[in-house]
């Protein structure tokens, strides 16, 4: 495995308002790790998540992705990052075949075969995405992250609003990208489904990091009493 | 940029209600203004130039605010955001927009003519006025319905900031197409119309400037 850091953060700090959401993190993350995030509700996951795709600038300390600071250009880094957030990032008027030829239009690249058929929407190719359940919704974004298969991949509760059938397709999909040498961050507050899929835990609590060491080490008593 | 553009001509087609409530609300406005400015014939002739571009302003509104709501109700901006440029998302937005308002234009000119009995007059000289003049009103509109979009009162917001800062590419249509309708014995069409170009000009790369700053988190 090749050990080069793919995340440094050293100091980070983000503040929304007043309010400082996480307070001096200081981690690191090689190619090919997969990282589980858990915490409890407000524990700074999800603001975490967006400072690592980019989209959130730190308000103090120092984030290098794949070896170069945040505050340069950022357009090579998010070449390389795949965001599945809160939000499906879903158009709601557009249907799946229309959100797969943009995405890959945007970048770049042919459009593979079979993609539909991989998260079980081919039937659903051109209905506008208005009409689908939110599970529905998570399984075209899913096929965004396929598509791009991007280096760094970041998801935000990816197992919420699936059905059963819907989280051993997420678990397939991260296990595929683990094979393939990605590195994947993973938060979710349903750490045993998230535990077998990763190598390393990092426990926050109100912005701050409480415990990191490997995933299967964390315990549900972990978090509820990281807290507390 | 091509994909983008493409992106927002699908969503304009299949969000084509929106755009049908845009010519709509913009006709009766035009309506209104007429039944408020009385059965004066000449009055009705010399306000026309301002109630079309009053009523392009106001529907103008809607068109932008509903340009953004597409990128915000389910997160789809992050996603844009990770695979093309803040400038390039904004430029496709307001090169639709712009389009958009230009064929509305287009579209209320006969209804002018009719509610207001006004003779189109110069009819290439009108079109190019509102080639320009809707260009001036884009830039900033789409600017704005991004800065407005991350707010929660976002319909409050849009005229709030949008209005004050168009005033003089308003002033500008206005004046153009007054001469347009009514003829320029003194030729100052040209004069309105480079310093509407200016407007545009700045408007569309300082608007261009700006939009990373806009559309990503600070």
């Amino acid at each position: 495995m090749n050990l080069q850091p793919i995340i440094r953060a050293d100091g980070l700090c983000r503040r929304q308002g007043l309010r400082w959401v996480l307070v001096h993190l200081n981690f690191e993350l090689q190619t090919g790790e997969s990282l589980l995030l858990a915490g409890g509700n407000g524990a700074g996951k999800s603001t975490l998540l967006r400072l690592l795709s980019t989209l959130t600038p730190p308000s103090q300390g120092e984030l290098e992705l794949f070896g170069t600071s945040v505050k340069v250009n950022r357009r090579p880094q998010r070449n390389r990052i795949g965001l599945l957030g809160h939000t499906n990032q879903l158009y709601p008027e557009l249907t799946p075949s229309d959100h797969l030829q943009l995405w890959s239009r945007l970048a770049g690249m042919e459009l593979p075969k079979g993609l539909l058929d991989r998260v079980e929407l081919a039937d659903r190719a051109h209905d506008p995405a208005r009409t689908f359940s939110a599970g529905m919704c998570k399984r075209l974004a899913l096929a965004r992250l396929m598509l791009l298969n991007p280096d760094l991949i970041l998801l935000d509760e990816p197992f919420g609003q699936l059905d059963a059938q819907g989280v051993s397709l997420m678990q397939e999909a991260v296990e595929g990208w683990r094979d393939q040498g990605k590195t994947v961050v993973l938060a979710t507050h349903l750490i045993e489904r998230g535990k077998p899929l990763c190598d390393r835990a990092l426990l926050l609590a109100h912005g701050r990091l409480k415990w990191t060491g490997p995933a299967a080490e964390l315990s549900a008593s972990m978090v509820a009493g990281a807290d507390s | 940029m091509m994909a983008l553009l493409h992106k927002e001509f699908l969503l304009a087609w299949r969000g084509r209600a929106r755009v049908a409530a845009s010519l709509t609300f913009a006709a009766a406005t035009l309506l209104m203004f007429s039944f408020s400015a009385g059965a004066d014939g000449r009055l009705l002739q010399r306000l026309a130039p301002g109630f079309l571009w009053l009523a392009i302003l106001l529907a103008s509104t809607l068109t932008l605010q509903a340009s953004f709501d597409a990128e915000t109700q389910d997160g789809a901006l992050d996603g844009l955001i990770l695979s093309a440029s803040a400038a390039s998302i904004f430029y496709a937005k307001a090169l639709t927009n712009w389009l958009f308002l230009a064929a509305l234009g287009f579209v209320l000119l006969p209804l002018i003519a009719a509610l207001f009995d006004a003779q189109l007059g110069a009819l290439d000289r009108l079109m190019s006025v509102l080639l320009l003049g809707t260009a001036g009103l884009a830039a900033p509109g789409t600017l704005y319905a991004a800065l407005a979009g991350r707010s929660r009162a976002a319909g409050l917001m849009l005229p709030l900031l949008y209005f004050p800062l168009v005033i003089p590419a308003l002033v500008s249509s206005v004046k153009a197409s007054e001469l347009a309708f009514f003829g320029d014995p003194m030729n100052q069409w040209g004069g309105w119309m480079s310093l509407l170009l200016a407007f545009c000009l700045i408007f569309w790369s300082l608007c261009g400037a700006l939009s990373t700053a806009i559309l990503e988190d600070g």
